[in-house]
């Protein structure tokens, strides 16, 4: 009950336990073998390891698909992608991390049981759905993409017995599975999100006992039995269908999934899923910025798979299709899209260059099979050696600048720590800004032990886990009404919030402020999106998105914004004090030089906090709430 | 020049070809397999009855119940294409010896997991 205060959250049952009994047993195993690795730097370098077993796994699976050599291309592409290093680097102790492995592996498992068709396969297949089941939610694109395979291979004629065990126990067993997770319960039974799996399973006997009949009967025969059947069978499954649905024995798509399919739902109808930045429609400068030569060769590799269809090039073609859809809806996605550019690049390049190798003829050609091929070399277009080599060139030229923007890339976005920062002054010398790991120690040993910090939800983990304080929000929630509470708490005028912080027990506030720093991700550029969520539920009414614009409606600190953002309690707690300080060469007092204005209410009191902290280059600012006044007559 | 007009056949007959067919046709190791299949079946239709009548409340053992049937009939399937000597194209590499074996490895897993979830 440290977190999500007064509420307290049950941790078992609202979060995925794969990573954490990962990092336990990896701990545990080290510790039997007596190598006493500590828990934290286990933690800190699960990440990577994890990433190099998807190397392996992603060689293994582009090698059942295609060659060994389209294996080792995909391999090394992924070893150094920028799309997937930047959710595995050291440190990132996340779901993705070792998440990105379970999928791949289940795919390989899957791709090893549909081609050979045998039971022990797909009970692997199954037992590693399970352990994806337990790393992510993402688990859901791959209960969903398995049966779209199954389902395109029926459509196109491909569906043998081989499909028919795989897909079956792959399925029966994995579902049973995936309920031993807390988190996952009954869904798989009642939830809009896995009934296409249910409804290709259902699909999958009929299908195949279709095919057995038609097999032991003679064609006239068949349609008879056939018309019968199938009509009642049609009409039935309507029916139950129809009336589940009615009864809301199946609830329907939940927000987060729902918005993918429609992207503007999360932002007309739920401000929450709308402000994670992670949740953005991608651009293509980022497309291309953590893909680079996959983006050009993801359609080649595509146009090979196409040229030899077999049933699991139709899988990985559907994976292809169906990620980049999503990663075009998402950021946060573009993960999951990484592995499978890598795979369709690799199948491009190992092609491209295994038809180009061949042409490239060694200067010791046997003159004396030289005139009976004479006829046979016509037909060839001419100086085939030559352009060979430009073609080799070209493409080895590509692999190389890859590595270089690769390996750029990763060393300048994706390899400082955000907690430190670190900027270059005007002298050219190295500025450290150490303020968030200063003001966590000093809200540690300055505080009581049960003190109650209320902030922003991006720093609830933090505080948790730094400061060691209670806190009302932090990133995994997902009430709703709890975050909205905190909004209008912030957002609204000082004597109103002073009424909301007593509901909730605050005792401290804390606001991340980078207008002395330069630091942009503050919280008063994260300000609009507490007003949306605060205004979002019935007691934020009166907090109306318009009212905190200017007269000519921008979003204004200066003497032109408006009196509600004047008086709101997070423009009081991050200019407090500021309309004194002189922050740039040349500007007047007061001048915000992350919004590049001058402040409009400088002058002002505190009345209901006090400041308790603010950290050496202003960046974190901690006020105490002050208590009811003794006698009341206010 | 022979015109012969046949009327279709109907229902009935072509069900009592089906089944003679069937029970002159099929070796007997794969009609073993068809017993067991149906025993199974009645086994999931009675668990199903059960939960209409009685309600769902321990959710988890009825769902554990009758996943466990449907998962058995499965694999029952599953080990009777692989045994049916018609289909040995289809299944390279795998022996009716090796059907079995991950028959019995994978009802192994089943059990277990359903052991687990009967709560």
């Amino acid at each position: 009950d440290r977190a999500w205060y007064p509420l307290g959250r049950i941790i078992g049952g609202t979060i995925y336990p794969g990573l954490m009994v990962t990092a336990a047993s990896l701990y545990h195993f080290l510790h039997f073998l007596n190598i006493t690795i500590d828990i934290r730097n286990v933690c800190v370098f699960l990440a990577p390891l994890f990433s190099s077993f998807t190397v392996i796994v992603v060689y293994l699976l582009t090698s059942e698909v295609k060659s060994v050599g389209a294996g080792l291309v995909a391999a090394c592409m992924i070893a150094i992608v920028p799309g997937y290093i930047s959710r595995s680097v050291a440190g990132s102790y996340d779901n993705e991390g070792i998440a990105i492995f379970c999928m791949l592996f289940t795919y390989y498992l899957w791709i090893k049981a549909s081609k050979t068709g045998s039971i022990c396969w797909s009970l692997l297949c199954a037992v590693a759905y399970f352990y994806m089941v337990s790393s992510w939610g993402g688990y859901v694109f791959l209960i969903n993409l398995i049966p779209l395979h199954v389902l395109t291979l029926m459509i196109t004629g491909r569906f043998s017995h081989r499909t028919y065990v795989a897909y079956c126990i792959t399925y029966c067993v994995g579902t049973i599975l995936s309920m031993q997770i807390p988190f996952v319960g009954f869904a798989p039974v009642e939830t809009s999100e896995h009934m296409a799996a249910l409804g290709v399973f259902g699909l999958c006997q009929i299908y195949a006992f279709v095919q057995y009949l038609r097999a032991h009967m003679s064609p006239t025969n068949f349609n008879v039995l056939f018309r019968g059947v199938m009509t009642v069978a049609l009409i039935g499954v309507g029916l139950t269908f129809g009336i589940a649905s009615f009864l809301g024995k199946i609830a329907p798509w939940t927000g987060r999934f729902y918005s993918l399919l429609d992207p503007s739902y999360a932002k007309n109808n739920i401000p929450i899923i709308a402000s994670v930045s992670e949740h953005q429609p991608t651009t293509w400068a980022s497309f291309y910025f953590d893909l680079q030569l996959m983006v050009f060769m993801f359609p080649v590799g595509l146009y090979y798979c196409f040229r030899e269809l077999t049933d699991s090039n139709i899988f990985i073609i559907l994976y292809a299709v169906t990620s980049i859809y999503f990663a075009g809806v998402m950021v946060r996605l573009m993960l999951v899209l990484a592995p499978i550019m890598c795979i369709m690049s690799g199948i491009g390049i190992s092609v491209t260059l295994s038809t180009y190798m061949k042409n490239i003829d060694s200067n010791e050609a046997p003159a004396s099979s030289v005139p009976a091929k004479n006829k046979k070399k016509n037909t060839d277009y001419p100086i085939k050696s030559e352009i060979a080599t430009v073609m080799v060139t070209i493409v080895a030229i590509f692999l190389t600048t890859f590595v270089f923007h690769c390996t750029w890339v990763t060393n300048e976005a994706y390899s400082s720590p955000s907690i430190v920062l670190a900027a270059r002054g005007h002298d050219g010398n190295r500025i450290i800004f150490d303020d968030f790991r200063e003001a966590y120690n000093w809200l540690k040993f300055n505080t009581p032990e049960n003190a109650k910090v209320m902030s922003w939800w991006d720093y609830g983990y933090q505080i948790t886990a730094m400061a060691n304080r209670t806190i009302i929000v932090d990133n995994n929630t997902w009430n709703n009404t709890h975050i909205s509470r905190v909004g209008q708490a912030m957002a609204s005028p000082e004597e109103h919030s002073y009424t909301i912080m007593k509901e909730l027990d605050v005792d401290y506030v804390l606001v991340i402020f980078g207008g002395m720093s330069g630091y942009s991700s503050d919280d008063i550029n994260k300000f609009l999106w507490m007003i949306r969520i605060g205004g979002s539920t019935p007691e934020g009414a009166h907090i109306k998105e318009s009212d905190y614009y200017s007269s000519s409606g921008e979003y204004k600190v200066d003497k032109d914004g408006s009196t509600a953002m004047h008086n709101s309690l997070m423009y009081k707690m991050c200019y407090y004090r500021f309309g004194e300080s002189q922050t740039e060469q040349g500007k007047p007092t007061g001048w915000d030089r992350v919004r590049n204005q001058e402040i409009g209410n400088k002058d002002f009191e505190l009345d209901v906090l006090e400041e308790a902290f603010t950290s050496e280059h202003w960046l974190v600012r901690i006020y105490k709430v002050k208590d009811l006044d003794n006698r009341g007559n206010k | 020049m022979v015109v012969t007009a046949t009327s279709a056949p109907s229902m009935v007959e072509v069900v009592s070809r089906l089944v003679s067919e069937y029970s002159t046709r099929t070796p007997q190791r794969l009609k073993l397999i068809d017993a067991y299949l149906g025993y199974i079946m009645c086994t999931g239709i009675i668990q199903f009855i059960y939960c209409c009548l009685v309600g769902t409340f321990p959710f988890n053992s009825f769902l554990s119940g009758f996943i466990s049937a449907v998962a058995s009939f499965v694999l029952g399937v599953c080990l009777r294409i692989q045994s049916n000597p018609a289909n040995v194209a289809v299944f390279k590499d795998i022996s009716v010896e090796r059907a079995f074996a991950d028959f019995i490895f994978a009802h192994c897993v089943l059990h277990l997991v359903v052991l687990n979830f009967i709560g």
